[in-house]
């Protein structure tokens, strides 16, 4: 778990931050290029088509930057997530340059995703989402072997209920 | 097909009496028979703007007539099946509406999820004593199936039916009858807004205020190029037009607002074409909105809205920002409004911490207005230098926390607290630039009262 900010780590005290599955950076990679690459070459054709000279060249040469720099920061990117179960809320926080928390109180869960897309199927991941009435919630803990991403919403789903019954 | 085909409605007529022993169950209901005309009225408007006065010109105008008469014929019809088809009926805590004249629905609408209940009197529905009645489910995008037309005691009645069964009265049966005999309309409001006012209010609009710029603008053209002046006028008139429908349409829907208290809901009476009663239940509101638009700062006047879970209002700005409490108003009358509507504590006395020197690096004009507090169970968050917009939450109606930090607050050591409420709409729920020890701080403290 990286520490850039002590804050981010003091807070609450007593919480057992879990991170998600390394494997998740050849998938986020993976995504990456899926979308990166025909962009790229879709705008270094535009470029070769209509503006002559070293255009095209410059068009790739700053599209396989950018990626590059994408896909380098994709490892900071997975080590930032983290979530923690506690005894009534569940925190989630990541982000590498916008640092995100967030605390979803398991007595607010409307329902619970678990969704995996074919790269993460590839490397035998899933995601777990959290829904609460408010549109706005930003709940997701992506990258979790199958097995605890099962577990999770199990347990989440146990608390939701247990909690709606002390209402 | 469908016109010989009675078989679905006598099914459902006749399945109604054989559940009739059901406790909460109502025979079904029809629509007033004179609905389907107002229905076709309406549609003869769609067919004469979607002709307009280049069809006319090209049919000429015995040609046109005629298509408008055969096409509002059709209208008629079609309104006529489509009310045969419409009926309504309470069963269990739910209202079961059927409609659809070539694929039948039926749809169930879960009164627990009641978020209010609007009784809406358009201008031609006024004339003849109808209107129709409207409901907001949490959760739903627009608003669900409105019941149109009924008469207009009949629907105050179903209004005070469907708002009791909502709160899930144990004795629901018992509790109505008593409600219905009871007068629906409280006889003092609270608050009236005066004519005067709200047209002076809406005189300040922004809006408005750009219709002497747009004049000068065409004037200097006129000056400038006397050729162009044809473009001139005729874009003056579309951009006054343009910016005057909106502050003409809002003093429209907000004449003689009236606000009626209850002891568990808000009840708000407005409209000078369209009369509009609508009536939200004091447990479903999410948060309060109290905003002081700059050009009104010199007659000390504010305005008060309040969000609930369910989509409220038509007009884009009510959609983004909720129902209007008080359109127009001084500091006295939005303190008791917002105060009732939150049932208690006095949100403009609540303390606001400012946000620190330090964020003006993050926010060089607005970091004077920001502000923030916490109470027992009010979350306030102000933002806006301009126009100052403060937002009280009740800690009980949050859904979830979050805490963020872009690079730039990082830096300063600065984070942004959000909290999420329920619906759809984007209101600035959020304590921009904090301290992070501060925001962390109060995310948790929210969180701790919420636990409760």
């Amino acid at each position: 778990m990286s520490a850039q900010h002590p804050v981010w780590e003091t807070w609450p005290g007593d919480v057992d931050w879990r991170p998600v599955s390394p494997r998740l950076v050849p998938v986020r990679i993976l995504g990456l290029l899926a979308v990166g690459v025909p962009l790229a070459a879709g705008a270094t054709l535009a470029a070769w088509l209509w503006w002559p000279g070293p255009w095209p060249q410059l068009v790739a040469g700053t599209a396989a930057a950018i990626l590059l720099v994408r896909a380098l920061l994709t490892r900071r990117a997975v080590r930032s997530w983290g979530y923690a179960e506690r005894e009534d809320d569940l925190l989630i926080r990541h982000g590498v340059w916008t640092k995100r928390l967030s605390i979803v109180p398991y007595n607010r869960m409307q329902f619970i995703d678990v969704s995996a897309n074919p790269f993460q199927r590839m490397f035998d991941l899933a995601t777990v989402k959290l829904h609460t009435a408010a549109a706005t919630s930003d709940s997701t803990v992506p990258g979790l072997p199958p097995d605890d991403a099962a577990g999770l919403r199990d347990r989440l789903a146990a608390r939701a209920e247990r909690e709606r019954e002390g209402l | 097909m469908t016109a010989d085909d009675p078989a679905p409605g006598t099914e459902t007529d006749t399945e109604a009496p054989a559940e009739a022993a059901g406790v909460e169950e109502t025979p079904r209901h029809r629509l007033h028979p004179f609905s389907p005309v107002l229905h076709g009225v309406k549609t003869l408007w769609v067919v004469i703007a979607a002709i307009s006065w280049q069809g006319f010109a090209r049919f000429g105008v015995d040609v046109g007539a005629l298509i408008v008469l055969g096409v509002g014929v059709l209208g008629l019809v079609w309104a006529t099946l489509t009310w045969f088809y419409t009926g309504y009926q309470l069963h269990d805590g739910q209202l079961r509406i059927t409609t659809g004249v070539l694929i039948r629905s039926h749809r169930t609408i879960p009164l627990e999820r009641l978020q209010s209940v609007e009784v809406r009197q358009p201008l031609l529905a006024r004339l003849v004593g109808l209107a129709d009645l409207r409901m907001e489910v949490t959760g739903g995008t627009k608003t669900e199936a409105p019941l149109a037309y009924l008469p207009l005691p009949a629907a105050e009645r179903l209004r005070t039916t469907l708002l009791n069964l909502s709160r899930r009265l144990p004795e629901a049966t018992t509790e109505d009858d008593e409600a219905q005999d009871t007068p629906t309309e409280p006889d003092d409001p609270a608050l009236v807004v005066a004519t005067r006012d709200l047209v002076v209010s809406q005189m300040l609009s922004s809006q408005l205020v750009v219709v002497p710029v747009a004049a000068a603008v065409t004037v200097a053209l006129f000056v400038w190029e006397p050729d162009m002046s044809f473009f001139g006028l005729a874009g003056l008139i579309t951009a006054t037009a343009g910016t005057l429908l909106q502050p003409i349409a809002r003093a429209a829907g907000n004449y003689d607002f009236r606000l009626y208290p209850s002891a568990d809901s808000l009840r708000i009476r407005r409209g000078l074409t369209e009369r509009r009663t609508q009536t939200v239940p004091l447990h479903r509101i999410t948060a309060v909105v109290v905003r002081w638009p700059r050009l009104w700062r010199w007659k000390g006047w504010v305005q008060v809205r309040a969000a609930n879970a369910g989509h409220s209002g038509d007009g884009p700005e009510e959609k983004t920002s909720g129902a209007f409490l008080l359109p127009v108003g001084d500091l006295a009358q939005a303190r008791g409004v917002a105060s009732t509507a939150l049932s208690g504590p006095d949100v403009l006395a609540v303390p606001l911490a400012p946000a620190p020197k330090r964020a003006s690096w993050c926010a060089p004009v607005g970091r004077p207005a920001l502000g923030m507090g916490l109470t027992e169970d009010l979350f306030v968050c102000r933002s806006g230098r301009i126009s100052p917009t403060l937002v009280a939450v009740p800690l009980a109606r949050i859904q979830s926390v979050r805490v963020t930090q872009g690079r730039r607050q990082r830096w300063l050591r600065l984070a942004t607290v959000h909290v999420d409420i329920a619906g759809g709409l984007t209101l600035p729920t959020r304590a921009k630039h904090r301290d992070v020890g501060e925001a962390l701080t109060t995310a948790r403290r929210i969180r701790e009262a919420t636990r409760r």
